[in-house]
């Protein structure tokens, strides 16, 4: 219903909507909620789990019912929802329509479902799991996920404030103005679409102002500073290190619909104010049973009357309010039923303005299966039960402050009787609470805790007695129905029972057995009250039970703002080398690997990715080939304590390295596995050029930095990563000296330049370094050119190796030759799980000196004879392919003694081979094992051989 | 509205040298007094970047005016553009994680971080100016990232 007068909105224009495919009109100013409530629609939702009617509940992120799904996102908190023209909303959880829910017929098996239902039905026989999983997960979550692409964009920004206040009611907005009149950058948070209050006292003054045209003026005045941003419909969703705020805004207009925001703030002030919780009864789940604060909001803010004769079920002063703020609204109300024997001050305005009250009295069921149209009331010392007729059942049970956030800052709390809530310890957490979060009751409480004394304006309110200590209402003999503590997951006060029963005996056991608190409400009106439940049941009390620790987020928040700006081609970086422009313009397929985009293979008209790969392996073998391997991380490193350096991080010895020479190192990481391998040069007296393995470039300059700067800041090495400096072009096969030649304007001869040695001058004309290093097994050489020539210097290879058969290749050839020649990777044989000697290359240990990782290496374990050895393997039948992802086997029923790391097609040997570890591998030699896909159905005998498939002796690599 | 504009290709230097008196004598110049401060003149600019460690630029990177340290010629290494207009500084806090307010960054800081996961050195020129430099391999990532992001605030 529509209140006459009153309310934000905008009278004068109509916005048009739908919800469940009819026809609806609000005003501007409305929200989903009110705009629902306004047209007198009742059930918006069926309930998670027995699919029970139920209505409008709460007025912001504790809405508990009224989620709705708008076009492809789900659970849409209606309060928190702007109207808009021509929005379309559907209830959520029924078919065909909330107000015929053929799912219903849950209900009738209510007995059936008692909490942990799932648990206890769905566990064996465990070959069904696959078939349960698909039961519980139609069952689980309310809403339907989306099931293409978010189509809207996101923004993300980073924000740096001195003070970040969350919360905009008076303690928020005073430590906000607060903060900005000293010349801060204040940031104020709040999740309404305006600031302000929801006062105990609707007629308190401050100043003599109406506290709300008191606050509204405070807040013109904070929007009117340059230092001062304001985030409205923003919610604080996750408190970190740092400390840092993430915060999601919601936007209105053409661009990005929700921004991000991460708060950097030097002092985080928060005001997140309490949430009302409810008091529970018989069938207190009926659409027309409503928070009292809601009601009131949606009442003053929006005109939007959730019915027109209430009952008030008041455990709190502020109900009697709430009582006198709707009957200016234009509400009758009934009656206010009160648990407690007195109230305060405001119990006595509304008898005098005429409002029936029962001091003493509870009410014990709601009446009406689709919607309220009474209540069962009866004194609470007990007697006979009598109706009261009434459409709405508003519910006031006290205030539980808010603090999520403070406990993801790590604030620990305090149960305070009087308040019948938790309060959090100050100092407790890098940052502070005040207003309602801390304790606060009144508006003057709340203003004190961010004002100085002098700067107090004169607060006129009524004082308030304590909460009524009952949050269960008593159910009488011989009446019937649940009783509803969380009202999104349908958890009732016996299963809470139960759950104790069952022995769960710590409340965050019986919140994951019940799902106590699990909706995307986060259990902010039945969190407390639950734990009271179960405290009660454990004979202990709340301040010894406590309640469950609140994760991030603290309200639901959907991927896109996670995401941002990351989506799609923007989604992670895709780094190109500076040849990338030639392998486009010249077919590559290119790949994403790890952080780069590269040339997978140049495939040729009518040639399959196979014929490709084999082509480019055999004009490398045969001829001569080139490949871009610029993405190999490099370091360039100086300082007369380099080789003690490298003595240090490498297993082998590096004390005689000549100049101009080049030597094959592996490093360790501190637990003894293998780390990474590569090449390290002496370019000069004190000059060396060290390349790592493209994918862990990163990985080992942290290793190196670290080392450096913490573990030994004696040594002077000056260490630089130039991965971006230089452009890397492999030049590989038997001609590969002919074309270095045609380019090169210094003496390649083998007399000059042999395998592991280097030289420097012009290649094509630009200041080159060359090494004569290999991982193709072929004669190599390494051209490095500073990047802005690369692209120039690759082109002049080719052209230089056109007379000589010159083709490209791509990773795929690289790959394949590698495996080849049995040399590691790391990520495939390296796999964090690899010692040296696992992979074969145990005798490059030096002795006479230690290294990072050497020690652990002495462990038994890593001495184990049965531990997996990098070997070779060979299908019985050359044209047999290996499985990819297979297990090694030793016999059909036995179990797993390894796994295929590379199985691939050698065009250079005509047949299929794979790399492998396999348990105790350098032992079975010419042993038949099997390689076993049993997803897909494979099993082929393999027979273990060395990992070196081609020129073991390296008579290529010399030429 | 922000402007992207191409830097044309400078000399850039990495210097190691703990000592900036030592560093002084040899540049003949007035060097950053601290940590992520620069000093910027018409021809080039050095950037203390860590505590021994400095970027030149231009001018400042002929490898001869350090004689005695240890150099390392990275001008291959990042690609640069001047980023201009009243939304640079919010295009960029889109990315990147450290304080842009013009009061906290202004001309004579610099910083070595990440934009948008790309490694980035920016250079404050004037209140609504900053220099960004790229990684190269990067760089035509981070601009199509930087382009869509200014498009979506509505700063393109």
């Amino acid at each position: 219903m529509r209140a006459a007068t009153g309310g934000a909105i905008d009278r004068t224009r109509r916005l048009g909507f739908r919800f469940d495919g009819r026809e609806f009109s609000g005003h501007p100013g409305d929200t989903l909620s009110s705009a629902l409530l306004a047209n007198g629609v009742r059930i918006v939702g069926r309930s998670f789990k027995y699919h029970r009617p139920r209505g409008i509940f709460g007025y912001g992120a504790e809405e508990p019912n009224a989620l709705f799904q708008l076009g492809e996102e789900p659970n849409c908190r209606g309060g928190l929802t702007p109207l808009s023209q021509g929005l379309e909303a559907a209830g959520q959880n029924a078919w065909p329509s909330v107000r015929f829910d053929l799912g219903a017929v849950a209900g009738l098996a209510a007995p059936l479902l008692p909490a942990g239902f799932y648990y206890k039905t769905f566990m064996a026989p465990r070959r069904l799991w696959p078939l349960y999983e698909g039961l519980i997960r139609r069952a689980a979550g309310l809403g339907r996920a989306p099931g293409t692409p978010d189509p809207h964009r996101y923004d993300t920004r980073h924000a740096h404030v001195e003070v970040l206040v969350v919360g905009g009611g008076p303690a928020g907005i005073a430590a906000a103005l607060a903060a900005a009149t000293r010349g801060q950058r204040v940031m104020l948070v709040d999740d309404g679409a305006r600031l302000g209050l929801m006062a105990a006292d609707p007629a308190a003054r401050i100043d003599g102002l109406a506290a709300d045209d008191w606050l509204a003026a405070r807040e013109a005045a904070l929007a009117a500073m340059p230092d001062v941003t304001l985030l409205r419909r923003a919610t604080a969703f996750a408190l970190s290190d740092g400390p840092r705020v993430d915060v999601v805004q919601h936007l209105d207009g053409p661009g990005a619909r929700q921004c991000r925001w991460v708060v950097h703030a030097g002092r985080i002030v928060l005001a997140t104010g309490a949430q009302e919780r409810p008091l529970v009864f018989a069938d207190n789940d009926r659409p027309g049973v409503m928070l009292a604060s809601a009601a009131r909001a949606y009442a003053t803010r929006h005109a939007a009357l959730p019915g027109r004769r209430a009952v008030i079920l008041a455990g709190h002063d502020s109900a009697y309010g709430t009582a006198l703020a709707l009957r200016g609204a234009g509400m009758e109300i009934a009656a206010i039923v009160d648990p407690r024997p007195a109230a305060g001050p405001l119990a006595r305005a509304a008898r005098e303005a005429g409002i029936p009250c029962l001091p003493g009295h509870a009410v014990v069921k709601a009446l009406g299966a689709r919607g309220v149209k009474g209540c069962l009331v009866m004194p609470i010392a007990g007697g006979a039960t009598r109706r009261l007729e009434c459409d709405t059942l508003l519910v006031s049970g006290g205030f539980t402050p808010s603090l999520q956030l403070f406990a993801q800052a790590g604030g620990r709390t305090r149960f305070d009787a009087a308040l019948g809530a938790f309060l959090p310890v100050a100092g407790s957490a890098p940052v502070e609470c005040v207003g309602a979060c801390a304790g606060a009751a009144t508006i003057a409480e709340a203003l004190a805790h961010s004002l100085p004394a002098g700067a107090m304006p004169r607060v006129e309110e009524a004082p308030e007695a304590a909460p009524c200590a009952l949050s269960i209402m008593p159910l009488p003999p011989g009446l019937r129905g649940k009783r509803f503590i969380d009202l999104h997951n349908d958890v009732t006060v016996e299963d809470i029972d139960l759950a104790v029963r069952e022995g769960f005996g710590h409340i965050e056991q019986v919140k994951r057995y019940t799902t106590l608190g699990m909706g995307t409400d986060q259990g902010r009106t039945s969190g407390l009250i639950g734990a009271g439940q179960a405290a009660a049941r454990m004979e202990r009390t709340l301040a010894e039970v406590g309640v469950t620790r609140p994760r991030p987020p603290v309200s639901p928040v959907t991927f896109g703002a996670l995401a941002g700006g990351h989506v799609g081609p923007h989604m992670a970086p895709g780094r190109v080398t500076p040849i990338q422009p030639w392998h486009d313009a010249n077919g590559a397929r290119t790949a994403q690997v790890g952080s780069w985009r590269r040339p997978q293979l140049y495939p040729r008209a009518g040639e399959t990715d196979q014929q490709a790969i084999d082509r480019e392996v055999l004009n490398t073998r045969g001829k001569v080939g080139l490949v871009d391997v610029s993405t190999l991380g490099k370091f360039d490193l100086r300082g007369r304590d380099v080789p003690e350096f490298l003595n240090r991080v490498y297993v082998n010895a590096w004390s005689n390295l000549a100049i101009g020479r080049c030597r094959y190192g592996v490093m360790l990481r501190e637990d003894g596995m293998v780390l990474d391998d590569g090449t390290t040069s002496r370019l000069g007296e004190h000059l060396y050029a060290m390349t790592v393995t493209t994918g862990n470039a990163e990985r080992v300059q942290a290793h190196l930095d670290r080392l450096l700067q913490l573990a030994w800041p004696e040594l002077d090495v000056a260490l630089t990563p130039v991965t971006e400096q230089w452009a890397a072009i492999g030049v590989a096969g038997p001609r590969a000296r002919e074309v270095l030649a045609a380019m090169a304007e210094f003496d390649v001869s083998d007399a000059a330049l042999p395998y592991m040695a280097l030289a420097q001058g012009r290649v094509a004309g630009i200041p080159a370094r060359v090494f004569r290093i290999s991982f193709s097994g072929e004669r190599a050489y390494e051209v490095n050119v500073p990047s802005q020539h690369g692209l120039a210097v690759w082109e002049a290879a080719m052209e230089a190796g056109a007379p000589f058969g010159i083709m490209p290749y791509g990773t795929e050839a690289m790959l394949t030759m590698r495996a080849e020649k049995g040399f590691f990777m790391p990520g495939f044989e390296a796999d964090g799980r690899t010692t040296l000697d696992d992979l074969g290359l145990g005798r490059m240990m030096s002795r006479r000196k230690g290294c990072v990782g050497q020690a652990a290496l002495r462990r038994p374990a890593f001495l184990a004879p049965d531990r997996k050895q990098m070997v070779g393997l060979l299908t019985e039948d050359a044209a047999q392919p290996i499985p990819r992802g297979a297990q090694i086997v030793a016999d059909a029923s036995g179990p797993s003694i390894g796994h295929i790391t590379a199985g691939l097609h050698s065009a250079t040997l005509g047949r299929w081979i794979a790399l492998a570890l396999v348990e105790g591998g350098r032992a079975r030699m010419g042993e038949t094992l099997l390689a076993a896909a049993p997803l897909a159905g494979q099993s082929v005998p393999v027979r273990v051989v060395d990992p070196v498939f081609l020129d073991p002796e390296g008579e290529r690599l010399r030429g | 509205m922000v402007e992207f504009t191409p830097l044309p290709a400078l000399p850039l230097l990495t210097v190691w040298g703990g000592e900036s008196q030592a560093l002084a004598a040899a540049a003949g110049m007035a060097l950053p007094p601290a940590l992520c401060r620069a000093t910027l003149a018409p021809g080039g600019a050095v950037l203390r970047l860590g505590p021994t460690e400095w970027l030149m630029m231009g001018d400042a990177a002929r490898a001869d005016a350090w004689a005695g340290l240890d150099t390392v010629d990275v001008s291959g290494a990042w690609t640069g553009w001047r980023i201009a207009g009243r939304g640079a500084r919010a295009l960029l806090a889109r990315g990147a994680m450290i304080d842009l307010d013009a009061r906290h960054f202004p001309p004579g800081h610099c910083a070595r971080t990440r934009v948008a996961r790309c490694p980035a050195i920016l250079l404050p020129r004037a209140e609504d100016t900053i220099d960004l430099f790229a990684a190269r391999s990067y760089a035509p990532w981070l601009l199509g990232w930087l382009h869509d992001a200014a498009r979506v605030a509505g700063l393109a």
